[in-house]
């Protein structure tokens, strides 16, 4: 299913480097003519810059020869890709059937509100991003929450807060 | 820290404690002092061990012994042989050929004990990063077995021997899906593993995957071997990282070994495997559509045929098998077709992973023999349902899979069986739900799933999940109407039948199933406006509220105690109850087990709240302050004065109709005058609550039999407009056990009612109560007080199936009753024509029965004696209807026939609640009955039919926030005083003490108001607007 | 390592039996598991491990450490399992980096079962 992004006008290139630009050749180069290998170069973009602008899918597109309205089908096709900027860590509540029965909802209410964001959105200092995941497997310890590489188990909607603030800048480098 | 030879663990459970344990603790600790063991022997007493019958319990470590019902005489064999000399006394030792249930051994838990572990074998046992481990455990043996002595037509002989069908969810015979891509025509075969396990709630084969990559391995190859293809792909999720990095290693090793790659083992075969990573697509699991994915395109599914055996990946021959089939290869091909095929049902072999999880104790994956009971993994395996709760359905197979409920719990595990109860094997992701569940708000969830999930290329799923999902939302929102259900079930049949893949095709799977297994609950969401499972947030303001039968506007009165005003708060709960000091004692408030501080830590206390309020009221007379309405309505007759009656004739005074209750007994009260012993319900409280009910304009007639003395048609001549029948279930349920004819047999209702109305009741030494509801702990209980030196209370199935409350077990245990559970009377012996002893066999837990508890079935040659002079049997009620219906009433099973929401019978104008109608034997139920039918009759005589309700706007409860700290700290309930158990003996004193002031103060406190800012859902004004649409 | 024929296969299989102790004993007195799964890391297993490694380190101790995956019970994670010679092996469940050290001094060290770590019946404290 179609996202319904709305397109957003990509900043210049200055939000980039340089090496950036020069890696996401390099991948596209070692992808060239592979069969089947759309996903994983634009997996390997993401990687790289974070989420997936205009401009980085009109690169792979010319770079592996594939029509740019293909590449923008598959970026929007798989929730894995992103066309907006991330923040710098992402926060998942998992809302797979065991961790919905068992309060997830709840837990996904007061990341929104705690987060001041929706679903799909980064905060203003681009500190967080908060996606609903549809099941990381841990159901027995549901409801869960994934910050970035980290799972939470049995969360409550009363645990987040001081969760969160590991993640934030100000308590970094303590 | 200290070293010590041995454990003993003495259980200190309330069962085990009331048989003694703590003697035995002390006693233990003595003889431990007397051997100087004290040392080396580390005493422990542990919390209950659930099998209090076998109570007191002891077991030693090392060893695991189990020693069950030790007396002082054994413990000191047991500390002498066993801890001094190291010498395990068998006899004495627990004996499973007793049949006397399973005894517990400590660390290793039944979860592990019932399951059967064939394709998980090595998971959690072996190190996954070591191929060497796995080839210690026969790795790859199964895959040189097959290179070096079999064909690949004889490898897929095996595996059609095996009669594995397909794990991933469509239960497709894998052999066959061999065969197929063996003989299709084309030079290059693809292997495929999916390992894309979308289904939210299952991941047996992240674990597998995790746990022991190389079977999957051995097991693609195996089968590369066998349909001739030299190249694999594993499709795996993002979201597995430990998963892909595991395989990606165990890949690296089995490489490095030459067990992939070129010339595998020297016997001339090429095989070599990839992972692809999936982005994130439900779909994709569908196999069409992984392979799209794999190809690098949008995931969308492909009609088929042709099938993926004749053109799959890139249009060629291709085999995609999910991991847990492919995981288990190996092992069929190591132990033989037949010896996996000896496992399972007919047409279900071998076994299966299933991933438990939801509201269950032990939440895990559980691998059974096909053809074990659903009821069996969730009960024996899974530990049962947390707190006590009601198991209410497990949902199998996720999204595409349906709900299977508490009646169908023997259903065997077998592709075939599931299905016909409207649900899927599917991967085996199981999650248990219950009575805190909604299965309106779960179909809306999966619903909204795939609505999420829906690809878009065939409209009747992406347009057709839609429409449903519009409905059910409306339906969720208190905005459903008359035909939505038809019309989800329409809808669901057509996409069932017109969508493009398995996903599409599957996905009404969720709503049809609760629709077939729970019709009433989306009936009662569309017609009440009610959620049983107080879920649906839209229709309600705070759920104890809406969980109360009644309608009690709790979080109201709990606030106006926090501001000090316990007269405004006995106001507002007179508004929707008239009984409140009754209700603060005895009721089985429902709203408790739905608090949701109940969630933080424990919930609070409302029934006692509820009887601060009350008994505050008797000393204040806050009664005389409310307004009496004036009785300008029709007369109305109630039969009967107990809670429904009395709860009828107060709310039709209320709305201006003058009532006469006619009964026939000389005191008022039903059940609860002469059914609860005064030591929960004193006189005192009652009379006050009567007394004011009668001053809103009721009229009680004592001694009049309504059948007998004064027939329904003659009330009617006499000049009553309308009747309620609300004369409850007054004759004990008769046993059929011999000898109950003998003198010394007392039916429980009997007993109760005689002691109260003042009648000699000569009580025995040696008493056995049989049964396990609230009339045979109030019996026990009472007989205890009147002097009975020992009182034996025999149930045939275990405690937690007792369907008293268990706060009244529980004292009832302190107090000194001795529980028999799992324990059934056979026959009752006399001598001299008068009882002497009964006769009882043990029993054990066999099938789930139509309500989804385990049915209790004798154990041969287990018969044992008590010696007893009185027996009070008190295994159920029934109804005593002789001249009081007629032929217009519709009479069922004994029980009187009504509307359920608008309590009406067949005959006009009269209605009929409380226990007489069958359905929930509860004071508060009875009360609620009672309050919906005077609704009923006023608008029958031509009123509003509406309650009043003002007084919440009155006192502007709405506009107080909730008292203290913004943060909210874990915090126990407050616990009220009870009589000391000393003191209880010989005296029907009233055992629990109930809160003062500051204590109420402290318990209000812990509400967290989930009322506040809720103020336009008065879900009694919806109720109304129903009932009139009737 | 070269490629491996059937016979290498039975080599290793029989050296690993050894080693596990499952036929012959040159195995360690004691052996401990440390769960790792998802489900173990998500609740801690990590740390666990840390603190086992750390303890058997500090105390010199002889010890087989390893890791396996999920048992199934995921709910009791972290688990932990010990395996001392000619005993039935104790399963700890809910383990953190105080009760593994706990769990070296009584267990492993002194030979007595630290009950209160123990996995049992129910998951939920009274």
């Amino acid at each position: 299913m179609p996202k319904g992004v709305v397109e957003k006008k990509v900043e210049q290139s200055s939000e980039f480097t340089p090496e950036q630009f020069a890696e996401l050749d390099a991948a596209i180069e070692s992808f060239r003519g592979k069969s089947g290998s759309t996903i994983r170069t634009l997996s390997k973009a993401q990687e790289i810059f974070g989420y997936l602008p205009k401009e980085v899918q009109s690169i792979v597109a010319k770079g592996l020869g594939i029509p740019m309205s293909e590449i923008y089908g598959i970026a929007t096709f798989y929730s894995f890709f992103s066309l907006v900027p991330k923040g710098k860590h992402t926060i998942s509540s998992c809302q797979g059937t065991a961790c919905y029965v068992r309060g997830g909802k709840q837990v996904m209410d007061e990341l929104k509100n705690l987060l001041g964001i929706d679903v799909g959105g980064t905060t203003a200092d681009r500190q967080f991003s908060l996606d609903s995941v549809r099941c990381v497997g841990a159901c027995a310890l549901a409801p869960v929450v994934r910050i970035d590489d980290d799972v939470y188990r049995q969360m409550s909607p009363k645990k987040l807060k001081p969760i969160i603030a590991k993640y934030s800048d100000s308590a970094e480098g303590e | 820290m200290k070293r010590y030879r041995s454990t003993a663990l003495v259980c200190g459970g309330t069962g085990c404690v009331a048989a003694g344990s703590l003697n035995i603790y002390e006693q233990i600790f003595r003889e431990l002092r007397k051997y100087r063991l004290e040392e080396e022997v580390n005493l422990v007493l542990t919390g209950c061990n659930g099998i209090c019958d076998q109570g007191p319990v002891l077991v030693i470590y090392p060893e695991g012994t189990f020693y069950n019902r030790v007396d002082p005489a054994s413990i000191s064999r047991i500390v002498e042989e066993h801890l001094l000399k190291g010498r395990i006394v068998k006899e004495l030792s627990y004996d499973r050929s007793k049949g006397e249930g399973q005894p517990p051994v400590f660390g290793e838990i039944d979860f592990f004990r019932m399951q059967h572990k064939v394709t998980r074998a090595n998971c959690g046992v072996i190190d996954p990063r070591s191929i060497d481990e796995y080839i210690t455990m026969d790795g790859y043996s199964a895959l040189a077995k097959a290179l070096n002595e079999m064909t690949p037509d004889e490898v897929i002989a095996e595996v059609k021997k095996s009669g594995i069908r397909g794990r991933g969810g469509a239960g497709f015979p894998t052999a066959l899906k061999w065969q197929f891509c063996r003989q299709a025509a084309g030079d290059q075969k693809y292997i495929m593993c999916n390992a894309d396990e979308g289904d939210p709630g299952a991941f047996m084969d992240r674990s597998q995957l995790e746990g022991d990559p190389h079977s999957v391995l051995e097991g693609m190859a195996i089968g590369a071997y066998a349909i001739g293809s030299n190249m694999g792909y594993v499709y795996c999720r993002a979201e597995y990282p430990l998963a892909i990095e595991m395989l990606g290693t165990a890949i690296d090793q089995a490489r490095e070994y030459g067990l992939l790659g070129k010339d595998i083992l020297g016997k001339g075969f090429d095989f070599d495997i990839e992972i692809m990573m999936g982005a994130g697509a439900f779909v994709c699991g569908e196999e069409t559509a992984l392979m799209r994915s794999v190809e690098g395109k949008r995931g969308e599914p492909r009609p088929r045929p042709p099938f993926p055996a004749i053109a799959g990946l890139w249009e060629k021959p291709t085999v995609l098998n999910n991991v847990e089939t492919l995981g288990t290869i190996p092992v069929i091909l190591r132990k033989g077709g037949d010896w996996y095929a000896s496992m399972g049902t007919e047409k279900s072999k071998g076994t299966k992973i299933f991933s438990l999880t939801g509201a269950v104790n032990n939440n895990g994956l559980v691998e059974v023999d096909m053809g074990t009971s659903m009821g069996t993994i969730i009960y024996d395996i899974g530990g049962g349902i947390p707190k006590g709760k009601k198991f209410k359905a497990v949902q199998c197979g996720g999204p595409s899979g349906g709900c299977i409920p508490a009646q169908h719990l023997n259903v065997p595990i077998d592709y075939d069986a599931i299905a016909e109860l409207g649900a899927i094997m599917g991967s085996g992701g199981l999650v248990v739900m219950d009575e805190d569940t909604c299965m309106v708000d779960t179909a809306r969830y999966f619903l909204d799933f795939v609505q999420d999930e829906s690809c878009g290329k065939c409209p009747p799923c992406r347009i057709g999940t839609k429409r449903m999902l519009e409905i059910l939302d409306r339906i969720c929102e208190g905005k459903g109407e008359n035909g939505d259900i038809e019309e989800l079930e329409r809808l669901g049949e057509l996409i069932k039948q017109t969508a493009l893949c398995g996903l599409g095709q599957t996905a009404p799977n969720p709503v049809l199933s609760t629709i077939r297994h729970f019709r009433e609950e989306y009936e009662s969401h569309i017609v009440e406006k009610r959620c049983k499972a107080a879920v649906c947030g839209s229709l309600f303001r705070a759920p104890c509220e809406h969980t109360c039968p009644v309608g009690l506007d709790v979080s109201g009165y709990i606030t106006l105690i926090s501001e000090g005003k316990l007269d405004d708060a006995y106001e507002l709960i007179m508004e929707r109850n008239p009984l409140p000091g009754v209700c603060g004692r005895v009721c089985t408030h429902p709203c408790e087990s739905k608090c949701r501080r109940g969630q933080l830590d424990e919930s609070i206390d409302i029934r006692t709240l509820k009887r601060f309020i009350a008994d505050n009221a008797i000393k204040s007379d806050s009664a005389a302050k409310i307004e009496r309405t004036a009785l300008t309505g029709e007369p109305v007759a109630v039969i009967g004065s107990g809670p429904s009656g009395l709860t009828a004739a107060y709310f039709l005074a209320r709305m201006g109709h003058p009532v006469t209750i006619f009964e026939k007994l000389d005191v008022a009260g039903g059940m609860l005058a002469v059914g609860i012993p005064k030591y929960r319900l004193p006189e005192d409280i009652l009379k006050y609550e009567i007394d004011t009910i009668k001053s809103f304009g009721v009229e009680i007639k004592n001694g009049v039999d309504v059948g007998r003395d004064v027939t329904v048609d003659e009330l009617y001549d006499k000049g009553f407009k309308a009747v309620y029948i609300s004369v409850g279930t007054q004759g004990s349920y008769q046993v059929k056990t011999p000898g109950m004819d003998l003198s010394g047999v007392y039916p429980g209702l009997d007993f109760l009612r005689d002691f109260r109305v003042g009648k000699k009741v000569k009580v025995g030494k040696k008493v056995a109560v049989i049964g396990g509801g609230n009339t045979a702990i109030d019996a026990a209980r009472t007989a205890l007080r009147l002097g009975a030196e020992e009182v034996n209370l025999i149930y045939r199935r275990t405690r937690e199936e007792m369907p008293a409350a268990d706060e009244e077990i529980e004292e009832a245990m302190r107090e000194g009753v001795r529980p028999y559970f799992l324990t059934d009377p056979i026959k009752v012996e006399g001598a001299k024509g008068k009882v002497a002893k009964l006769v009882c066999t043990r029993m054990t837990l066999g099938d789930f029965d139509k309500s989804g508890r385990r049915r209790p079935v004798p154990v041969a040659g287990t018969e044992f004696e008590i010696e007893v002079d009185m027996v009070i049997p008190a295994i159920g009620q029934q109804t005593e209807l002789d001249g009081l219906v007629g032929d217009k009433i519709r009479v069922d099973g004994g029980y009187i026939m009504v509307d359920k929401y608008t309590m009406a019978t067949d005959r006009e104008g009269v209605f009929s609640g409380g226990d007489v109608i069958g359905q929930e034997a509860t004071v508060v139920w009875a009360m609620r009955n009672g309050q919906r039918a005077a609704a009923e009759i006023d608008r029958h005589l031509g009123g509003s039919g509406r309650l009043p309700e003002a007084v919440r706007a009155k006192f502007n409860i709405g506009a107080i926030p909730r008292q203290g700290e913004e943060e909210i700290v874990e915090e126990p309930r407050v616990k009220q005083n009870c009589l000391p158990v000393g003191d209880r003996k010989g005296s029907f004193v009233e055992t629990e003490l109930g809160f003062d002031a500051a204590m109420a103060a402290k318990e209000a406190s812990r509400c967290l108001r989930c009322d506040y800012g809720k103020e336009d859902l008065p879900f009694q004004k919806q109720e109304l607007e129903i009932a009139k649409g009737k | 390592m070269a490629k491996l024929s059937i016979e290498d296969l039975q080599k290793i299989k029989d050296k690993g039996r050894a080693a596990a102790g499952m036929r012959g004993s040159e195995h360690k007195d004691v052996r401990v598991v440390v769960h790792m799964g998802t489900c173990g890391i998500a609740s801690g297993a990590r740390g666990v491990m840390n603190a086992l490694l750390k303890a058997v380190e500090d105390k010199n101790l002889d010890v087989e450490i390893s890791q396996s995956g999920c048992i199934g019970i995921c709910d009791r994670e972290p688990i932990v399992s010990v395996i001392r010679k000619n005993e039935p092996m104790i399963r700890y469940g809910k383990v953190t980096p105080a009760a593994m050290e706990e769990i070296v001094e009584s267990h492993i060290i002194g030979g007595a079962v630290a009950e209160k770590y123990l996995m049992i019946e129910t998951s939920e404290k009274k």
